[in-house]
C-alpha cells in the first residue's frame, strides 16, 4: 500500500481546506498536503457559494451590534470567545482574498458595496458584502498552488489513523483513489480536517458531497463533537434544487402563501421576510398547517436590474431558471413554489467539538470550516456566515497545526488500525449480494426530512426515527454493495448519512427545550435556567453516547439571564389556534 | 434527469468534466476519447461540467434523477 508523508494533512477542499494549507505554508510547515474526494477548486460546498459574505468591517460597523446580534441569533450557544475572534479576524481573510484576485463588489469610492439580507433590519442593519461566487474556488486552488501546497483530488480519505505509540494522537489517515481503488496511506505529523458538514444529499443546491465525512471520522477516532440538535433549515424551490435565496431576497423577492398574502410578519415582526432561516421555515409550517400551502417565493417585483443582477451574481442558478422555464425572453414568473429543506449542519450546527485554536479532543487533530461545531455562530447565525467562518477557522486552523508540529515527535499511524480499516473499506466491493447505497439515502432522508421531524419535533416521533435508524445501521450498512470504487464512496456516504441521522435524532431527544433551529412541541419554552448547555456526542465501543456540558455563561461578555422564555415561533403558533 | 447529454460528435475527449465533476458522475472511453454519463443518479445538476466544457458538448438539466423527499 502506497504511503504518502507531509507535515500536515488537510482533509477537504473548500475554503477552510485551502485557507488551513495555505496559512500552515506561510507559517512554516515544509510538506502540506490537500486531499479531496472531488477536485479543488471544483468541489464541496464553498463552490457553489452564491457570494454574499458577512463581514464586520472595523471602520465603518458597530462591533456590539455585530456580537450581540450574533450571540442573539446564537441562542447563547456560541463559544463567544470566538465569535470574538472571528469578527475581529474577517475582514483581514477578506482583503486577503482581494489581494489573491477574489473581486468583491466595490463602491464607486473603492470601498466595499454593502447591502441588505437576511437578518438586517433598519434599526439593527448587518449589511453583507459580496463576492464573485464561482471565481472564489478557483482562486483558492490557484493560490494554494502558488504556496507549494502538494495538491491530491479524486481521492477520499475515510479513516483517522492513531499513532501506534499514543492512541490519543492522530498520525493521519487512510483514503482510496477514486478511479482506481487503491487504498493510500497518508501519514503526517499533524492533521487538519474540514470536509464538510453533513447535509443529507437533501433538496437544496450543490451539497451532495456534503455527507459528514469529517464528523464521522472524528467521532469514529474517539473525538467530540456538539451541536448536532441544531440543523440548518433553508429554502428552496419545491420542482428542483436552488441555491442564492440571500441574494434574491436583496432584490425584493418576498414570501407569499396560496392565498397570495405576504405571511412572515405575523411570525417575526421585527425582520418579517428577512428573518433567520429557522424561522423562515417554521413560519412556513405554520402556514402549512393552516391550510395555506403551496406557499411561493414572488418574484413580481424584480425589474430589468433585478435580473441582471441576478444573472451577474448567481450565474449557474439563473441558467437553471431559464432551463426550467422559469425565465423566459428576458422576464421572470411571477411566482415559484418554494419550500423548507433540512439540509443538516450546512453553515452551522453540528460538527467537531473545537477550542479557539480549531483543536479537537484529540492530539495532532484540528477542524475548521463545516466539519467543526459552529462554534462563532451557535445555533443559527446570520445568513451568508459559512464562508466568513471557513476563512477564519481555516486560517486558525493552518496556523495552530504548523505551531504543534515543531514540538512533535516521530509519529507512525498503527499498523492494526492500517489492516483493519483496509479490510473494512474492501468489504463492499467483496459483497456479492447486498444493499445499494440508494436505498439508505432514500431511507435516511424520509426518515429525517417530514417538518414534524426536523422543523416541529416530538420526543415520541423522534424516538420512533431513531428505532429505524438504529435497524438500518445494525441490519443494511453491514451489507452495503459497492460495484466499483465510485459505488464505494457512494457506500461509505450513505453509511456517514445513517450515523449522523443517529447522532442528530439522540441530541435532539436529550435537549428537552426549544432554541434556535430546534423546536420541540412537548417542550416549547427556551429554559436559560437548566438548558445553557452543549450536548456532547461520543463513541464508545461502536455505540454513541450523549453528555452535556455547562457552557461558561458567567464568563463570556453577554449574559442570558437564567430563566424560561416562550419560544418566538410557539408564541405565534399560539396565537394562530 | 440531472446531466442530459454529451454530445459525441462535439467532445473532444479533453477530460476537463470528468476531472471537475464534483460528484464522479463521467467518465472517459479512453479508446474512444470521448466523455460519458455514467451515473446519471448521482448528479447534482450543478452545471459546472457545461460551464467548463470548452466545445460545449455538455447539456444539463435542473431536474434530478433521484426523487426528491419533500417536507409536506
Amino acid at each position: 500500500m502506497e504511503e504518502i508523508y507531509s507535515d500536515i494533512l488537510v482533509v477537504g477542499g473548500g475554503a477552510a481546506g485551502c485557507f488551513a494549507a495555505i496559512k500552515a505554508k506561510q507559517n512554516g510547515a515544509h510538506t502540506v498536503l490537500l486531499v479531496d474526494k472531488g477536485y479543488v477548486g471544483k468541489s464541496g460546498c464553498s463552490k457553489f457559494a452564491a457570494g454574499s459574505f458577512k463581514c464586520f468591517i472595523p471602520d465603518e460597523d458597530d462591533f456590539d451590534l455585530w456580537f450581540g446580534k450574533a450571540i442573539e441569533e446564537g441562542y447563547y450557544i456560541n463559544d463567544q470567545n470566538w465569535t470574538k475572534i472571528h469578527l475581529k479576524q474577517v475582514f483581514d481573510r477578506v482583503k486577503e482574498l482581494n489581494s489573491w484576485g477574489v473581486d468583491f463588489l466595490k463602491d464607486k469610492n473603492g470601498g466595499f458595496e454593502r447591502l441588505e439580507g437576511q437578518g438586517s433590519s433598519e434599526k439593527r442593519p448587518i449589511k453583507t458584502i459580496m463576492f464573485h461566487g464561482p471565481q472564489l474556488m478557483d482562486v483558492l486552488r490557484a493560490t494554494a498552488q502558488k504556496f507549494s501546497v502538494d495538491i491530491v483530488d479524486k481521492t477520499m480519505i475515510t479513516h483517522l489513523l492513531h499513532d501506534k505509540k499514543n492512541s490519543k494522537s492522530i498520525a493521519g489517515a487512510l483514503g482510496f483513489d477514486l478511479r482506481t481503488g487503491e487504498h493510500r496511506i497518508f501519514k503526517a505529523k499533524a492533521t487538519i480536517l474540514t470536509a464538510g458538514p453533513q447535509a443529507f444529499k437533501s433538496h437544496y443546491a450543490y451539497q451532495k458531497m456534503a455527507t459528514g465525512d469529517a464528523h464521522v471520522m472524528g467521532l469514529r477516532a474517539g473525538a467530540e463533537l456538539t451541536n448536532y440538535e441544531f440543523t440548518c433549515h433553508h429554502l428552496s424551490c419545491a420542482d428542483f434544487d436552488t441555491t442564492g435565496m440571500n441574494v434574491l431576497q436583496g432584490l425584493g423577492a418576498t414570501f407569499v402563501n396560496s392565498k397570495g398574502e405576504p405571511y412572515m410578519k405575523k411570525y417575526d415582526p421585527e425582520y418579517a421576510d428577512r428573518s433567520t432561516m429557522n424561522r423562515l421555515s417554521a413560519g412556513m409550517a405554520c402556514e402549512v398547517m393552516l391550510g395555506n400551502a403551496p406557499l411561493y417565493f414572488d418574484f413580481s417585483h424584480f425589474d430589468e436590474k433585478s435580473l441582471a443582477y441576478f444573472k451577474d451574481t448567481l450565474p449557474i442558478m439563473y441558467r437553471a431558471f431559464e432551463r426550467a422555464g422559469y425565465i423566459n425572453n428576458g422576464t421572470i414568473k411571477d411566482r415559484v413554489e418554494w419550500v423548507s429543506v433540512n439540509m443538516g449542519n450546512v453553515g452551522y450546527g453540528g460538527g467537531l467539538k473545537i477550542n479557539t485554536m480549531c483543536e479537537t479532543s484529540l492530539n495532532g487533530l484540528f477542524a475548521a470550516g463545516d466539519a467543526a461545531c459552529g462554534p462563532a455562530s451557535g445555533v443559527e447565525g446570520f445568513c451568508a456566515y459559512a464562508i466568513p467562518f471557513a476563512t477564519t477557522s481555516g486560517a486558525i486552523s493552518g496556523i495552530a497545526a504548523s505551531e504543534y508540529i515543531k514540538g512533535s515527535e516521530d509519529i507512525s499511524p498503527s499498523p492494526q488500525e492500517v489492516r483493519a480499516y483496509s479490510q473494512e473499506l474492501s468489504r463492499p466491493l467483496k459483497t456479492l449480494d447486498g444493499v445499494e447505497p440508494d436505498y439508505l439515502m432514500l431511507k435516511v432522508q424520509e426518515l429525517l426530512f417530514p417538518m414534524d421531524i426536523y422543523l416541529i419535533r416530538h420526543r415520541e416521533r423522534l424516538q420512533q426515527a431513531l428505532a429505524r435508524f438504529c435497524e438500518l445501521g445494525d441490519e443494511f450498512v453491514p451489507f452495503l454493495k459497492a460495484y466499483d470504487p465510485h459505488y464505494l464512496r457512494m457506500a461509505i456516504e450513505a453509511s456517514n448519512m445513517v450515523t449522523c441521522g443517529e447522532l442528530f435524532l439522540r441530541a435532539a431527544i436529550t435537549r428537552t427545550e426549544s432554541r434556535g433551529s430546534h423546536f420541540r412541541e412537548d417542550y416549547p419554552g427556551i429554559d436559560n435556567i437548566n438548558w445553557l448547555k452543549w450536548v456532547i456526542l461520543t463513541e464508545d465501543h461502536g455505540n454513541i453516547t450523549v453528555s452535556t456540558e455547562d457552557i461558561p455563561i458567567e464568563t463570556y461578555p453577554m449574559k442570558s439571564e437564567r430563566k424560561k422564555y416562550a419560544y418566538p415561533i410557539a408564541k405565534a403558533m399560539k396565537g394562530l389556534e | 434527469m440531472g446531466i442530459s447529454w454529451i454530445d459525441q460528435k462535439r467532445c473532444n475527449g479533453c477530460g476537463r468534466c470528468e476531472l471537475i465533476c464534483p460528484q464522479d458522475v463521467i467518465r472517459l472511453n479512453v479508446e474512444k476519447k470521448r466523455a460519458f454519463i455514467k451515473y446519471i443518479r448521482d448528479c447534482q445538476c450543478c452545471f459546472l461540467c457545461e460551464l467548463e466544457c470548452p466545445q460545449n458538448a455538455v447539456y444539463v438539466t435542473p431536474y434530478r434523477e433521484r426523487r426528491a423527499v419533500l417536507p409536506w
